[in-house]
């Protein structure tokens, strides 16, 4: 049973078009991750499966039902709830921003109130029911704005960036509740994300998008391992070399496909090592930056003029000075090949 | 300096002697303003609120007319509606010019433009997020209406202050279409003026000084709106 479907949608913005998907399946109790950069379509694909933003083209069914425009399309909204980006909670008590969504649901007025406190429990923010939304922490806030949405028992749930605005440590902890009460009620849920590891942490399924397309879709492990296009690739924090540009090391030491144009070369392929066992081949480059991204650190090294991208434990990222020289090796494994923007060979 | 003194002294004893034209006159006042003010928001909150949410052509028009209606001086107001009531005009056959309707008439037409131009922009300054979380909590056009107009209720309580605040101190309309007639349409602004032409001062000071009071009072509620709606 398909929870939601999307056949051939097109969104257009100022005559250009923003949103093109020409099928889309999302099943009942799946969990799909939109992943992209910004402006990629992302959360225009979430208001339009949350029936919020008209389509120019196409169609959509809900649980096997055409969805239409009109009085209809608002009462097939009542089957979905949102997480903003904002909490945007209204400006009442906690309590009495539950409750108007309840009194929009039609729930009666005895089942409201075990509703409000059940969910205010779950959220632990019982002692909050009272409190005005100027009141409340970022955090707390979007508590309020979670319950709000469990408390409609929603049939779908649409999640865009809900942890985005938040600090790292309340990101965590909101994040592990959710998650917790995403496994509880196994409610179907799209999630709009930036961040690789939210998407792990909530998703059966991701979908990469690019320049409001699909580029890849399926689970994360499969994309990382065959990015389809190069877009996607770069997304993923791959390293993008054109073939005409290629250090001699890659020419001399590994074999392309004759018509590759593009070479991606995922971060985990790249390793810096301290001795040469002589296994594979080995360079050495200059240490251009040091990040730490999504839980693990990153040596942008520069190599003949080519940023390459390592991987490496967060633990590590103090072992490393930039400027310094360091030996690195390539898993020719880890390397992705494209013609025409589309992968040829991984 | 001494006219003044004198001014204030016999003002102050006007006021304090329970003076039963003054009463009626401040009595009246309240009614007519009250009265526009009250069908000024019956017609201004929905028009407004309809401008700042609905998207249709010439709504941009309409807007622009609202904004410049805020600007629309008293005079001109009573000049059309005096055309329009009086004995040979269009609304002639009524009987209602130099009336206290009519009076109500002109304000209305003074206070609804300022009422749609606050709503639109209360309205229009709430966060785009709270529109879409409205629409996406499944609320229908009528909930989310109303959910909207609870939001803005702040701002639009400060068109409500607005709106009055302009009708119970214009002058031009009033003395235009309801004629300044004792004991039926004279309000405080335009006794105020009549006594002066009198050159009593003293009455006219009095007159001055209830309509100040009213405008404080009106200043004070915007005043406290606008720190309640910062402390947020």
């Amino acid at each position: 049973m398909k929870a939601l479907t999307f056949e051939n949608i097109s969104v257009y913005r100022s005559k250009r078009q923003v949103l093109c998907v020409p099928h889309l399946e999302i099943a009942v109790g799946e969990r799909l991750a939109l992943l992209g950069p910004n402006g990629s379509g992302k959360s225009t694909l979430l208001l339009v499966g949350a029936l919020l933003l008209d389509i120019s083209a196409g169609s959509m069914t809900l649980f096997g039902e055409p969805i239409v425009n009109g009085r209809l399309k608002i009462l097939q909204r009542r089957n979905f709830a949102t997480v903003l980006q904002e909490p945007a909670l209204l400006d009442m008590t906690v309590e009495r921003n539950i409750d108007t969504v309840l009194k929009i649901h039609h729930i009666p007025h005895f089942e409201r109130q075990s509703r409000i406190e059940g969910w205010l429990s779950r959220l632990g923010i019982m002692h909050l029911a009272k409190a005005m939304p100027h009141q409340l922490s970022g955090g707390e806030a979007q508590r309020v704005a979670i319950a709000r949405a469990f408390s409609t028992q929603p049939r779908i749930l649409f999640l865009d960036e809900p942890f985005s605005s938040l600090d790292p440590r309340t990101r965590a902890e909101l994040s592990g509740d959710l998650r917790g009460l995403l496994d509880s009620e196994a409610v179907t849920t799209l999630l709009v994300t930036h961040d690789l590891n939210e998407s792990k942490l909530f998703s059966d399924r991701v979908a990469i998008m690019n320049d409001g397309r699909i580029a890849a879709i399926g689970s994360l492990e499969q994309i990382e391992q065959y990015p389809s296009t190069p877009a996607v690739s770069d997304f993923l924090g791959h390293t993008l070399i054109k073939r005409n540009q290629l250090p001699n090391f890659f020419a001399d030491n590994f074999s392309f496909p004759d018509a590759c144009e593009c070479i991606s070369v995922n971060p985990e392929g790249v390793k810096i090592i301290s001795k040469d066992y002589g296994i594979n081949p080995v360079n050495s480059a200059t240490i251009h930056a040091i990040q730490a991204l999504n839980g693990s650190g990153r040596l942008i090294l520069n190599f003949e003029g080519i940023l390459l991208v390592s991987k490496i434990p967060l633990e590590d990222v103090t072992n490393y000075v930039i400027g310094s020289l360091v030996k690195f090796t390539v898993d020719a494994h880890k390397m992705s090949f494209f013609r025409h923007n589309k992968i040829i060979i991984s | 300096m001494n006219l003044l003194l004198e001014a204030i002294h016999e003002a102050w004893s006007l006021i304090f002697s329970g003076d039963r034209e003054i009463f009626d006159i401040t009595f009246r006042t309240l009614l007519i303003a009250g009265t526009s003010t009250t069908i000024s928001l019956i017609i201004g909150l929905p028009l407004g609120i309809g401008l700042a949410l609905m998207r249709f052509p010439g709504r941009s028009w309409l807007v622009s007319l609202s904004n410049a209606g805020t600007g629309m001086p008293p005079v001109v107001a009573g000049l059309f509606v005096s055309i329009l009531l009086w004995r040979s005009g269009p609304l002639g056959s009524l009987g209602l010019i130099y009336s206290p309707i009519a009076i109500i008439i002109a304000q209305v037409v003074i206070a609804t433009p300022l009422i749609i131009a606050i709503t639109i922009a209360a309205v229009m300054s709430l966060n785009p997020v709270i529109h879409l979380q409205i629409r996406a909590m499944g609320a229908n056009q009528i909930q989310y209406v109303f959910l909207i107009a609870r939001e803005a209720r702040i701002p639009l309580l400060v068109a409500v202050m607005a709106g009055f605040g302009a009708v119970v101190s214009e002058v031009g309309a009033s003395l235009m279409v309801g004629g300044n007639l004792s004991g039926e349409t004279r309000v405080l602004t335009t006794a105020a003026v009549l006594e002066v032409s009198k050159g009593r001062f003293g009455t006219a000071l009095a007159y001055g000084l209830i309509l100040i009071f009213f405008v404080i009072i009106i200043a004070a509620i915007l005043t406290n709106l606008q720190q309640r709606s910062q402390r947020k």
